[in-house]
Formats: C-alpha cells, structure tokens, sequence
C-alpha cells in the first residue's frame, strides 16, 4: 500500500514539473507579447492555450538532423543529460506539506534525504556538461563557442550558489529542505527575520539563478546576433525540444528552490501548517505554486525587459563584484 | 533472497559494470574529450556505489568535487591546451605487450588479495545520514589534518594562480 | 564468491582492483599530460571505494574510512588544480603537453 502511494506521488511529482513547462512556454509567449505591445498566441485553443501542444506536435514531426561529422555517441547524450539532471533536482525538492494519514504520515517529496541541500548542490554542478559536451559534438564553431561560454559562465556563477547555500546553513543550521520550511514555519520566512542578509542574498541568489538558467540578460550562451543559436546551433527535431525542456525544467526548479530557501516554500501565516490533512496540502500546493509564478514572471519581466550582457562584463561582475560581495557578506553573518 | 537484496545487486552490477566500461574507455579511447566523457560516467557509477554503501555524504563530495570541479577543469584544460575545433581529438597511447603483461599481473595479484579476505566482515547498519558525524569528527578525532588542509588547499591555491598567470613583460 | 550475495565485499575490491589498473595503464602508456592526469584521477577513485568498502563492512563503529576518502578528494583537487595549472604554463612556453616530446628544460 505504502509503495503504491510513493509510486503515486513520484509519478504526481514527474507530471507536476513537465506540466508546467508548456504553461510556461504559453506564459513566456504571452508576456513577450504584452511587454511589446502584441497579442501573442491567440489561434489554438482558448487564448492560445493550446499552442505549446501544437508545438510539441510540429517539432516531432520535424526531421532529426544528425551532422555528419558529430560525434554520436555523445551528441545524443547531451541533451538527455539536459533534461534529466533537473527533473532529479525537483527530486529533492518538497512541494507540499506533510499528510497526516491514519497510519503514517505522506511526504509530499519524492526523496527526503537529511541533507538534501547538498545533493541539490551537487546535481546542480553537472548542469555544466550538457552543455559543454552538446556544443563540442555538434561540430560546429559556434555551437563550440555557446558551449564553452555556457561552461564558463556557469563555473563562475555557481560559485554564488553556493555561497548563498551556505548562508542558508549558517542561518537555519540545517541541511534539509523539509526542515528548513519547519524552522521558517516557527521563526518567520528567511527573508523577513534576518532582514538585511536575507535581502541581499535573495538578490544575489537570484541573478545567479539568472545566470546559472542561461536566461537573459545573462543568455550569452546563446546569443543569436553572434552564435546563431549557441550549444544548440546544430539540434533539430525532439533532440532541440528536449534542451528546450530541460531550460524551463530548470528555471521551474530553480523557482521552486528559491521559495523554499527565503519564501517559506509551501508555508503562509495563518491559511497553511506544516502537517495536516488533505485540504491543508492542497492549499499548501497552492501557495507554493503561487510563489514559484510570482518568481517566474519576475524572471520573464527580466528577460523582456533588459538588454543582454557582454561576455567580458558578465565574468568580471561575476568575479570581481558578486563573488567577493557574497564571502564578505558570509564572513560578517558568521561573526554575528 | 527478499526482493529488496536483488534490487540492490541489479543496481550494483549496473553501476560496477558502467564503471568498468567508462574505465576501460578512458584506458584506451583515442579521442581527447571520449576520454573526458568517459571519465564523467566513472565518476557517475562511483558516486552511486558510495550511495550504495550509505556514504551519502560522500556521494554528494564525489559529484560536488569530482564531476563538479576536476572533470570540468580537465575539461577547461583540453579545450586550453588543443585545437579543439576539430571533432578527432587525437589521443595517443603507446601501448606494448610488456605494459599490458605488467598491468595484468598486478590486477591478478590484487584480486588474489581480495580473495583471500579474512573473514571478519561485520555489517555495518547504518541508517542515520552520515554528515553530522563526519562534520562532529572533523573538528574533533581529525582537527589537526582538516586544518592541515585548509593550509594545502590556501597553498595550491596561491600556486596555481602563480603558475597560470601571465609573464609581465619588463 | 557468491555473484549474488548480501555483501558484496569481493566484488567491489575486484572492481576497484580493475579500475586501479586501468588508471595505471592509463598513467603508463599516455603521452598527453592531461590524459595522464585522468588516469592518475581513476587511480584516486579505486582507492576511495576500497575506502568506503572497508568503511562500511569492516570497521564497524567509526567512520575512519569515510574520513580519508574525503582528504583524498580534497587532496585530488588541489593535484589537480596545480597539475592543470603546470599543464597550461607548459602549454604556453612549448606549444604542446605532450610528455614524451618534452625534453628540454629551456625553449
């Protein structure tokens, strides 16, 4: 019985993250749309709702290129890598509160390892091959140059990751996502009871996220005006819909973990506990769902709004300013 | 033998049987980054045999460190170090019939070794995640080499900079 | 041996005895000095897991083992940073991280 309901709510959790995908594409459409002073999709479907489906469809039907002189074994791994390490990051990820059954209690997270911020860290680092290895199989100069880019940029940024992971530590002296929200759920959200830090690491956290998803104004990687389409120049077909994918998995994720790490995640004074019954879950779905949108716009408003980067600018912002701003602001929280 | 016990061996022949494959492909591919790749899926296996082994803390040093920090350095250093726009990195071995003789001796008389294991096996049922305790044994039992290796790691550090700078011209 | 047994101890000391060989043939018979560094990583790798092996099946109370597979992978990350730094400065001076063409102490 037990298996079966953990089967249920591992399938739950895989249906939850690649539903919101194609909501996303919709929303990212809309928005550009909005801010330009467009439409947007409007034809498929109710308010074109319909119109990632319609895309999904197109790009199956498209021929799959393979470039002659790529190299095959590995230009097929790098998009599977894609899209599969963060769909296992939402693995460690609680997504709602805890359902007190008559027996037992039903974590909604698919893995409630103690320290699963750590495994988060870790899987996070290997985002960097995909990239790396897609861009130098393809064969193809500016598909080598978005992929050493991306390789780069993402080294450098994951350093402030990090740094922000670790200010998490040092804050709530936990390592698990689960009782991270608890201690958030006593004490007040991150970013309201250690009012000045919290503020300042959010910030830095969330342009590193910017950065760490490839999304502009940090989108070197794949700037059309001088790489054509970067990495994933010479991807057609399913194997480009699955980088497609595994980008907006990742900016979902990242959402996800930011709530959780200064928002209070599934948490909200008053309307949802940290264990209950049924109806408290679903509430609690709701309201962390609700934070990841309000993060995701932010992030589309960014990205429609700003104009990219330089590639020299965004390594020395990188290195000479966040980077030393997040060990000094580590250093003066540690002697608190 | 219960369902769980076949699950475990099914997963760990497939991790051992990766990281043997991915071993023997860095041994003997002829393409730069191959290896690299290779190198990658080694790492990969053994991080899931340490989490078969309930070393999760070590599971999550090996990705974090290995996959996360060496592999993309020796990464950064092919494409630093070779004409990377060419898909047929070339990377020579010069294997002789001495060197596998030598190799295949060494690998029979490790695994005559383990073999011949004494047979005091305890089995160690850990469930508690292991990080609190190797976090309480680092600044207590092992002090003295965690601070030796904050002294190392300042070192390389400061040397590595110093070797990869630029030569100021005079 | 038993090739489905409870506690693979001989089997996981018989794979890291593979591995370690490949890491020492590897060593041996590359000429590029990155190659060569993998191999030495692969090297690391088996002695981690022989490490973790005896961690989890031999020494019952502590974490001993544990404890050295994490100094050797500090340990292989600053060899490896300085190694890849010596690499490029090579690199710079010669043109090429072959070791078998490096043969003089000046250019």
């Amino acid at each position: 019985m037990n298996i079966v309901l953990e089967l249920v709510k591992v399938l739950f959790a895989f249906v939850l993250v690649m539903g919101i995908v194609p909501l996303l594409i919709w929303l990212e459409r809309k928005i550009s749309a909005w801010i330009q002073g467009r439409v947007g999709p409007n034809r498929v479907g109710p308010f074109g709702l319909l119109q990632p489906l319609a895309d999904v469809v197109k790009l199956l039907f498209k021929e799959d290129i393979v470039p002659t002189n790529a190299d095959k074994g590995m230009y097929f791994f790098a998009p599977l890598l894609a899209m599969v390490a963060p769909v296992i990051l939402f693995a460690f990820i609680p997504f709602g509160p805890d359902i007190v059954l008559a027996d037992y209690t039903f974590k909604l997270q698919v893995c409630d390892f103690g320290v699963s911020i750590l495994f988060f860290m870790a899987v996070l680092s290997t985002a960097v091959f995909a990239v790396a290895f897609g861009g130098w199989a393809s064969n193809n100069k500016y598909s080598l140059l978005g992929g050493i880019r991306a390789a780069s940029q993402l080294v450098s940024y994951e350093l402030i990751l990090s740094g922000s992971f670790l200010y998490i530590l040092l804050k709530w002296n936990t390592l698990s996502f689960r009782e991270l929200i608890e201690k958030q759920a006593a004490y007040g959200w991150t970013i309201v009871s250690d009012f000045p830090f919290s503020l300042l690491f959010f910030i830095l956290f969330f342009i590193a996220a910017l950065a760490e998803n490839k999304r502009a104004p940090f989108d070197l990687p794949e700037a059309e005006p001088e790489l054509v389409g970067g990495y994933h120049t010479e991807y057609s077909s399913m194997k480009f819909a699955m980088f497609f994918m595994g980008e907006y998995i990742a900016i979902t994720v990242m959402c996800f973990c930011m709530s959780v790490m200064f928002l209070g995640g599934y948490h909200f004074p008053g309307v949802v506990d940290v264990s209950g019954n049924f109806l408290n879950a679903l509430l609690g779905l709701a309201v962390i769902l609700a934070k990841v949108f309000i993060l995701i716009f932010i992030y589309m408003w960014i990205r429609w709004t700003l104009p990219r980067f330089r590639y020299d600018i965004l390594m020395r912002l990188s290195w000479h300013y966040l980077l030393p701003l997040t060990v000094i602001l580590i250093l003066v929280k540690a002697l608190i | 033998m219960s369902l769980n016990e076949i699950l475990l061996n099914i997963i760990f022949y497939a991790l051992a049987l990766t990281g043997l494959f991915s071993s023997f492909m860095v041994a003997t591919s002829t393409n730069m980054v191959r290896t690299a790749f290779s190198l990658l899926g080694v790492l990969f296996s053994f991080a899931g045999l340490y989490g078969l082994l309930r070393a999760d803390f070590l599971f999550a040093a090996q990705i974090l460190v290995y996959v996360g920090g060496i592999l993309v350095l020796i990464i950064f250093a092919i494409m630093l170090t070779h004409k990377i726009a060419n898909v047929n990195l070339s990377n020579e071995s010069t294997s002789s019939s001495t060197v596998i003789a030598v190799v295949c001796i060494l690998f029979a008389v490790l695994v005559f070794i383990a073999l011949t294991l004494p047979e005091y096996i305890k089995i160690n049922q850990r469930n508690k995640p292991l990080t609190e305790m190797i976090g309480n044994n680092l600044l207590s039992d092992s002090l003295l080499p965690f601070e030796i290796l904050s002294v190392l790691l300042l070192a390389c550090l400061i040397g590595a900079v110093y070797l990869a700078r630029k030569e100021v011209k005079e | 041996m038993l090739w489905f047994t409870k506690y693979p101890v001989e089997n996981l000391l018989i794979l890291s005895s593979a591995v370690f060989c490949f890491g020492i043939y590897t060593i041996v018979t590359r000429k590029n000095a990155v190659s060569i560094l993998m191999g030495v990583e692969l090297v690391l790798n088996s002695v981690n897991l022989n490490f973790i092996t005896f961690s989890q099946f031999v020494d019952n109370a502590g974490i001993s083992g544990n404890m050295v597979a994490i100094f050797v992978i500090v340990l292989a990350a600053a060899e490896a940073s300085v190694a890849l730094a010596i690499i490029l400065g090579i690199y710079q001076n010669f043109g090429r991280v072959d070791v078998d063409k490096l043969t003089s102490l000046r250019n």
